[in-house]
């Protein structure tokens, strides 16, 4: 039986991402060493990804003082300009 | 935000076929960040990444133990200190130089290696702990007595007697004659021997020697042939 933080890791793999576009951030990298239980999934995608989720994810998009992102359920992914 | 975003990404730690951020930046930008959310997260991974970097001493210094074995030499500790011990057949040479390159490990990796059980890793614990016992005598003192516990053979038992020690034994040497003076009267004779060898670290003086003869007067008749020589040794020491 999955955990909840296999069953977030699972939904998350069904985006399909396209690899060396995204990296997740945020408490992701605790959960999966067990180091602490986790309940959401932040992921920084580079902007040019970004673009092409917020298409694919029409109305998605929220904004707060410090960042724009697509929030999917528990999963939310963070637009990263690229410098 | 994280910096070099494309870097981050190109070094991530591949989970699971997932891109996760390294530890180590994500332990930095949680720190740049200064949120008092993420303390106890800054707090876990350190934990965390102190415990992997003791794992991957560990990892190096078997790695070596097993590039340095020799069938020879395992046959001949086999044959003459340790029939019953796993070994993985190291000369002393090898293991003063381990302790040498390991001794920032400090007495987690110490603990790690008597843990293991292997004859030349408990050894390489016993002179790592003589290198770092002047950190914290009170913490070394508290090894020794629980690695008295663990010990089956005269090497490691005589390593850690006279090496695990033998930097605080002058301004312990009220604690070490109180420990002797306990462990002498253990069922366990590697325990009495270990009790023994441990006076050796003792100054040479008028004072000490009579403390020692009244203690080894407990096991001067003990039957036990290691416990025997342990006497010998002491007395033609003292």
């Amino acid at each position: 039986m999955k955990n909840k933080f296999q069953e977030l890791l699972a939904e998350f793999k069904k985006l399909k991402l396209p690899d060396e576009e995204y990296v997740i951030y945020g408490s992701g990298p605790l959960g999966v060493r067990g180091i602490r239980e986790i309940h959401d999934l932040d992921v920084v995608v580079i902007d040019k990804l970004y673009q092409e989720l917020l298409l694919k994810y029409p109305g998605k998009e929220k904004k707060d003082e410090k960042k724009r992102f697509i929030k999917l359920g528990k999963i939310e992914l963070i637009q990263q300009a690229v410098h | 935000m994280i910096k070099n975003v494309k870097r981050v990404i190109a070094e991530a730690d591949i989970i699971d076929g997932l891109r996760f951020i390294k530890l180590g930046d994500l332990l930095r930008w949680k720190k740049k960040m200064g949120r008092p959310k993420d303390f106890e997260d800054i707090r876990l991974m350190k934990e965390y990444l102190r415990k992997e970097n003791y794992k991957n001493l560990l990892i190096e210094i078997r790695k070596i133990l097993k590039n340095q074995s020799n069938s020879k030499v395992k046959e001949g500790i086999k044959k003459f200190v340790a029939p019953l011990e796993k070994v993985y057949g190291v000369k002393i040479p090898v293991l003063n130089e381990i302790s040498n390159r390991f001794k920032c490990g400090g007495f987690e990796l110490v603990e790690m290696l008597w843990n293991s059980g292997v004859l030349e890793e408990k050894i390489v614990a016993a002179k790592i702990l003589g290198k770092i016992c002047n950190n914290n005598p009170e913490k070394t003192l508290e090894l020794i007595k629980k690695f008295s516990r663990g010990i089956s053979d005269w090497a490691v038992c005589d390593s850690l007697a006279t090496q695990g020690v033998r930097k605080i034994a002058k301004i312990k040497q009220k604690e070490i004659f109180e420990l002797s003076k306990k462990l002498i009267k253990s069922k366990n004779f590697w325990q009495r021997r270990f009790g023994i060898v441990l006076l050796l670290n003792l100054k040479k003086e008028k004072s000490s020697k009579k403390k020692i003869e009244k203690i080894i007067k407990d096991v001067e008749k003990d039957k036990e042939y290691y416990v025997k020589k342990a006497v010998e040794w002491i007395k033609r020491k003292f």
